[in-house]
């Protein structure tokens, strides 16, 4: 039988311009890496802009900035080498030209907005997959913050139990 | 990193990336004036940092090396990508890498 499963990884970064390699380990049944999804939670510190602060909706409307956080890759042992590379920002546009968000404040999976994983297809021979994070929020404030970066890694493996 | 652990390094991990043997190695030397800022794009190379350097930073896609940076849990060896040099001291500094360039 072949299921599917995820993988969580969680980094710390509590100090400026931080970079953090680890590593995601795989269990040995895994067939193929097919997903990766990225998440952030903010502990505390104050970020350039409030995140997620929802404005009333008006015309026109405007786009605000989103918030530069820090750039993840993913690199396998395998030939896929570096296979995933992303930017961890604050969005701050959920609620675009959305008139509703002004009384249904817009979360995963409201408002049309939907967190899913980015589809990746890497062999998982190698167990392990080697993962680097680069802080940039050091560039925009000069406070103490500490959050939390999310790696959610989406494996397809074999049942042994199942033969 | 020293030259013999490169050596047997460099064929095993260019094996386990599927070029096999099908690459070129070229020994570099760069030589970095004081404060300055060395790029090199290496997309489809690799560079692999041989010997340490304490006045030196090294960014690259998928790594960082700085032994004087408190802010990493590990310095890596093996640079690809665009690949960023510093060099932090106030006088001439080295950098030696080995080169190791697929074949297409």
């Amino acid at each position: 039988m072949i299921y599917e499963q995820v993988i969580i990884t969680r980094i710390v970064i509590d100090r400026p311009k931080q970079v953090r390699m680890f590593q995601v380990k795989l269990p040995r049944q895994t067939q193929t890496v097919i997903g990766v999804e990225t998440g952030l939670r903010w502990i505390n510190g104050v970020p350039v802009e409030p995140p997620h602060e929802i404005l009333p909706w008006k015309l026109p409307v405007e786009i605000q900035r989103n918030t530069y956080i820090g750039d993840l890759k993913l690199q396998s042992t395998e030939p896929g080498n570096i296979f995933f590379a992303s930017d961890i920002v604050l969005n701050n546009n959920n609620a675009y030209a959305d008139f509703t968000s002004e009384y249904l404040v817009p979360k995963n999976h409201t408002n049309q907005l939907k967190a899913e994983e980015d589809p990746v297809q890497i062999g998982g021979k190698a167990t392990v997959l080697f993962g680097c994070y680069k802080d940039n929020l050091a560039d925009l404030v000069t406070t103490p913050f500490k959050y939390i970066v999310t790696i959610y890694v989406w494996i397809k493996l074999f049942d042994n139990a199942a033969k | 990193m020293n030259i013999a652990l490169a050596i047997e390094y460099i064929p095993r991990r260019m094996k386990d990336l599927g070029v096999g043997d099908n690459y070129y190695l070229r020994f570099r030397h760069f030589v970095l004036e004081a404060g300055q800022t060395l790029e090199m794009d290496a997309h489809n190379q690799f560079f692999l940092l041989i010997d340490d350097n304490s006045d030196l930073s090294i960014s690259s896609d998928f790594g960082f090396y700085d032994i004087t940076y408190p802010n990493t849990n590990e310095q890596t060896y093996e640079h690809q990508g665009l690949i960023i040099i510093t060099n932090y001291s106030s006088s001439l500094n080295h950098v030696r890498f080995i080169q190791i360039i697929p074949k297409n």
